[in-house]
């Protein structure tokens, strides 16, 4: 019975392990810089915002709605900052986008940049 | 789904943990035996539980997560012995992202000179960040591996201070570093 327990553990950590989720520094660094917008923001809603990566294989592949570059901006910024230089307003209407494809490898641009 | 998840994996460490401290013939409480009753300074070793309340810092690529909770721990109490460990903390980023670390897994501590000790550990730890977007849970598991250092009031029955520092390797090659304060009691 002793010896049970153990292996139960091992089971339950090797479920878990498969389901994990990547950590990714541009879906975090995202993240991070929405809930600073969310902060100094008047009315900014961030869950019109997506930070996520999805490698949709042929269908291309999804990008956060805030680069790397934008987020560390967006942090690296004031609150009055933010808002006075339109950064608030910008990041608001942020969307993710998708690159690459097979029925259009070559449509879609990154967004420009919304901070400074 | 992965909090139900986790939630198991907790209560089955908790089980096991007092399963063992039932285990132990000469732990308080139990029914009268042959043995003598235990000394504070007894050479002897004997399975021992511990609980510390916990300070960690956690680094993730640009974030920085200020965290605290729980440690259990059950094991040997000599001079060299082990231990299994359940942590589990939670806290946040600066800008305030939530955040919860919870690891399983064994130490072994060696002590030096009076109290002082130390050991190394390692296991599986769990790390999660919730989105500020749409509130999900961003949850990973991987290996970690950690140095400590501490000092021991007394091998029973007494306060102790450790000072982990470590690092998890997360699912998409994410290195969590660290320290962890931990200021408990050894029963």
């Amino acid at each position: 019975m002793r010896l049970r327990s153990p292996l139960l553990i091992a089971a339950g950590i090797a479920v878990l392990f498969a389901c994990g989720d990547p950590l990714r520094q541009d879906e975090l660094d995202c993240e991070e810089a929405v809930s600073v917008l969310e902060t100094c923001c008047p009315g900014f809603q961030a869950s019109q915002l997506q930070c996520v990566y999805n490698n949709q294989g042929c269908s291309g592949t999804t990008y956060p709605a805030l680069s790397t570059g934008d987020s560390a901006c967006i942090r690296s910024e004031t609150c009055a900052t933010l808002v006075s230089s339109g950064v608030c307003s910008r990041a608001q209407s942020a969307r993710g986008y998708t690159l690459g494809g097979s029925s259009s490898p070559d449509e879609g641009t990154p967004p420009s940049p919304v901070c400074p | 789904m992965k909090r139900a998840l986790l939630a198991s994996l907790v209560l089955a460490c908790l089980a096991t943990l007092a399963t063992r401290a039932h285990a132990d013939p000469a732990a308080p409480g139990d029914e009268p035996s042959s043995d003598p009753p235990l000394r504070s300074d007894d050479p002897r070793s004997h399975i021992q539980a511990r609980v510390a309340l916990i300070g960690e810092y956690r680094s993730l690529y640009d974030l920085s997560v200020l965290g605290g909770g729980v440690m259990i721990s059950g094991g040997g109490d000599g001079d060299k012995s082990g231990q299994f460990n359940l942590r589990l903390a939670g806290g946040r980023t600066m800008a305030g992202l939530s955040v919860v670390d919870i690891g399983v897994g064994g130490s072994a501590e060696f002590v030096v000179t009076g109290g002082f000790l130390v050991g190394l550990g390692g296991g599986l730890a769990v790390f999660g960040v919730q989105r500020a977007t749409d509130g999900t849970e961003l949850l990973s598991v991987g290996p970690e591996l950690y140095a400590r250092t501490g000092y021991r009031f007394a091998n029973r029955n007494a306060p102790f201070i450790t000072l982990d520092f470590g690092s998890e390797l997360q699912n998409g090659g994410a290195l969590v570093w660290g320290p962890t304060l931990s200021l408990g009691y050894r029963f």
